[in-house]
């Protein structure tokens, strides 16, 4: 019995050192899907509005406020 | 105030344009009134076209209606010698400075855009480094992952290979737990038999049924010969290995029934009591009259019938017990270690670490 015991602990380690490389892969491939998501947006010629991703501008307008995030999203909420 | 009707024959209006066809009209309108050329040009020059057009050509037909705003008083017809007041520069004013405030918002503007696009390019370049490097990082976690699972791999298979043979082993154990447990029901049986079998010919017959009251299936008080016949599977006798077979599966439930008449467990007594009670508190009220004599002289009876109803019961419970009771008594030494195994299949490395310690205590015990 003690020797499934050692070999179970040598496959554990195995097996968790696997698992830990593994999600170091796909920590790696998320990031690199995701920089190439915002490579992959129009800017407009000169890549002007790059510098507006990841920002947000609110206008209010009587009983609403328009919230815009370019790139991402665009709301209307009543105040 | 200057009103200018140009007559749209004048004009090839069929080839010409609507905006075409004003600008046109302007043409002539400055070559009528040449001696302010310099003012028209001024105005056209700071108004569109269309702020000139008063009347469109919609309503008059045949006919382009101009109002011009201009800067002269009416004196400036073509045969007067009065001279006419600049006014121009006035009347100007306003749409120069709007004009300029536009020009300026436009400069700003385009030098925010040079500013927003150079800050874009820089952003676009820092992530296109950032790609170059999680690309470069990728590929050597691919080839870590690709070498830990080589390792991972080469040592599961040793580790498979022990647990499938200690799976073995426990089922070996377990089919000879059944083997023994069979063993041991068969040897029930044959002892019964031999109990039942009272002249020891080797045959179970009716008669030899029928002296035993637990056979007593209706609580009559007596074995009649088809409840005897019921335990002999419907036939007149039985042999050893019939009975082994079949007999005893029947008659088991009846033995156990008995054995739990005679031992029922303390604390069921007490809710017999309590239950007998009840009954008999109900009984009476509704039959008070009919009862009371039939309690006295059947009073016996009527407790053992109680006890032997309630006996019906017991033998489920006495069955669990079994059914529960070997169970957890003979399992495998190291069933708990196994279920550490598949547990520690989860990979938790903190699980390691107290595992390892515990092995490496192990280890200094063997030796």
């Amino acid at each position: 019995m003690t020797m499934i015991n050692f070999l179970c602990i040598d496959a554990n380690i195995a097996r968790s050192e696997f698992n830990e490389a593994e999600d170091k892969v796909r920590d790696v491939v998320n990031k690199l899907q995701e920089i190439n998501d915002v490579l992959n947006l129009d800017f407009g010629e000169d890549d002007r509005f790059a510098p507006m991703l990841g920002q947000c501008y609110e206008l209010q307008d009587r009983e609403y406020i328009y919230t815009l995030c370019p790139f991402k999203s665009v709301r209307t909420l009543s105040v | 105030m200057t009103i200018v009707i140009v007559p749209m024959v004048l004009m090839n209006q069929e080839h010409l344009h609507a905006q075409e066809a004003h600008i046109f009209a302007l043409t002539l309108v400055m070559f009528l009134f040449r001696s302010h050329l310099l003012e028209l040009m001024m105005i056209y020059a700071v108004s569109s076209v269309s702020k000139l057009v008063f009347i469109g050509l919609t309503h008059v037909q045949h006919l382009i209606v101009y109002i011009l705003s201009d800067c002269c008083d009416g004196s400036d017809e073509f045969s007067t010698n009065v001279n006419c007041q600049n006014t121009c520069d006035e009347l100007g004013r306003a749409a120069r400075e709007e004009t300029e405030r536009l020009t300026k918002l436009a400069r700003e503007g385009y030098q925010k855009r040079l500013e927003m696009s150079q800050k874009g390019k820089e952003i676009k370049q820092e992530k296109d480094l950032e790609k170059a490097k999680l690309e470069s990082e990728r590929v050597n976690a691919e080839a870590l992952r690709e070498a830990k699972r080589k390792i991972k791999d080469e040592v599961e298979i040793p580790e498979k290979e022990a647990l499938e043979r200690h799976r073995l082993a426990q089922e070996e154990l377990r089919k000879q737990r059944e083997e023994a447990e069979n063993q041991k029901a068969e040897n029930e049986a044959d002892n019964m038999f031999n109990l039942l079998d009272s002249n020891g010919d080797g045959k179970v017959t009716i008669d030899e049924i029928k002296v035993r009251q637990t056979f007593d299936r209706n609580k009559d008080g007596e074995v009649s010969d088809e409840e005897a016949m019921f335990f002999l599977d419907m036939q007149e006798e039985m042999t050893k290995e019939e009975f082994i077979g079949t007999g005893w599966s029947i008659a088991k439930p009846f033995f156990l029934m008995e054995q739990g008449m005679f031992t029922p467990p303390e604390q069921h007594k007490e809710e017999q009591d309590v239950e007998e009670n009840q009954g008999e508190e109900t009984d009476g009220d509704v039959n008070q009259d009919n009862n009371e004599p039939e309690n006295k002289e059947h009073g016996g009876n009527e407790e053992q019938d109680d006890y032997q109803e309630q006996g019906l019961d017991e033998p489920d419970e006495e069955e669990e017990r079994e059914e529960s009771a070997p169970a957890p008594a003979p399992e495998l030494e190291y069933d708990e270690e196994t279920k550490q195994l598949i547990d520690r299949k989860n990979d938790n490395i903190y699980f390691f670490v107290q595992t390892d310690t515990m092995s490496v205590k192990v280890r200094t015990v063997i030796q």
